[in-house]
């Protein structure tokens, strides 16, 4: 009799086994951190020209600002970032005996951490920008140490 | 639903006092409290003020679970000279701006 079961019925049927034990968990999350900065703007930056006060009226405050040394003295770099993230995931746990359980968890994670990267010379005046994925245009952007004072 | 947030809000009034050119960074302190993070730029600095919420929202169906979080910030930098003179001020306050959601709404368009 069981020869007339479809595949798909087999197949479903072994999806809710797990999932009527309580094992099967599917996922669907999302995290927004900030506001995108607006794309239209960013064509109005000119390097050699466009002021900190500027880009301070057009972004608003920056997430970070460091020390950026330029030839002559020390500029500064700001950054600005948002994130759009999604996550979906699906877990499966099937007992094994009545003191363990396997654990199988697939995971999909869509990480969109975008920004803005703008170099400022020591008159304030941009220097380069750079926009995208902030892993990469924010790669060299680093704290410089602080100095320790050392007593003669 | 759940709701965090980070330090105080920043106040948009106390913001409007701060006037550059002319308050230094005692004024800045004194109208803003103790900076989040102070950052040596040469002979000049910069400090930051922030206020971050944060709201979590969850549906769980059974077997299927739906969450988003939300997290907005008020950011204030200022930049002072070698005297220690205000010369930049940049602001946002969004933080009020946080939402309760679900993962398929879009809440930055």
């Amino acid at each position: 009799m069981f020869a007339h079961f479809r595949p798909s019925v087999a197949l479903l049927g072994a999806l809710l086994l797990p999932a009527l034990g309580g094992c099967l968990s599917v996922s669907w999350g999302r995290t927004n951190r900030d506001e995108p900065l607006p794309s239209e703007r960013l064509a109005e930056l000119a390097a050699g020209r466009t002021t900190l006060a500027e880009c301070l009226a057009t972004f608003g405050a920056p997430e970070r600002v460091e020390e950026h040394p330029v030839a002559g003295g020390a500029g500064a770099v700001l950054v600005w970032g948002w994130l759009d993230e999604r996550d979906l995931g699906l877990s499966v746990s099937v007992p094994v005996t009545d003191q363990n359980s396997v654990n199988f968890d697939y995971r999909t994670l869509d990480a969109r951490t975008r920004g803005l990267v703008l170099f400022f010379d020591e008159r304030w005046i941009l220097a380069e920008w750079r926009s995208g994925l902030l892993s990469e245009v924010a790669a060299d952007v680093r704290r410089r140490p602080a100095l320790v004072e050392e007593d003669a | 639903m759940a709701r965090t947030t980070d330090n105080r809000p920043l106040a948009p009034e106390a913001l409007a006092r701060l006037v550059p050119g002319t308050s230094t960074a005692q004024d800045v302190v004194a109208t803003l409290g103790a900076p989040l993070d102070v950052v040596q730029l040469g002979k000049r600095s910069a400090y930051l003020y922030r206020h971050t919420a944060s709201k979590r929202a969850g549906l769980w169906l059974v077997v299927v679970a739906f969450y988003n979080v939300d997290e907005r910030s008020d950011r204030i930098w200022v930049f002072f000279d070698e005297a220690g003179v205000l010369t930049h001020v940049g602001a946002t306050l969004i933080a009020s701006e946080a939402e309760y959601a679900m993962p398929f709404e879009d809440l930055h368009d």
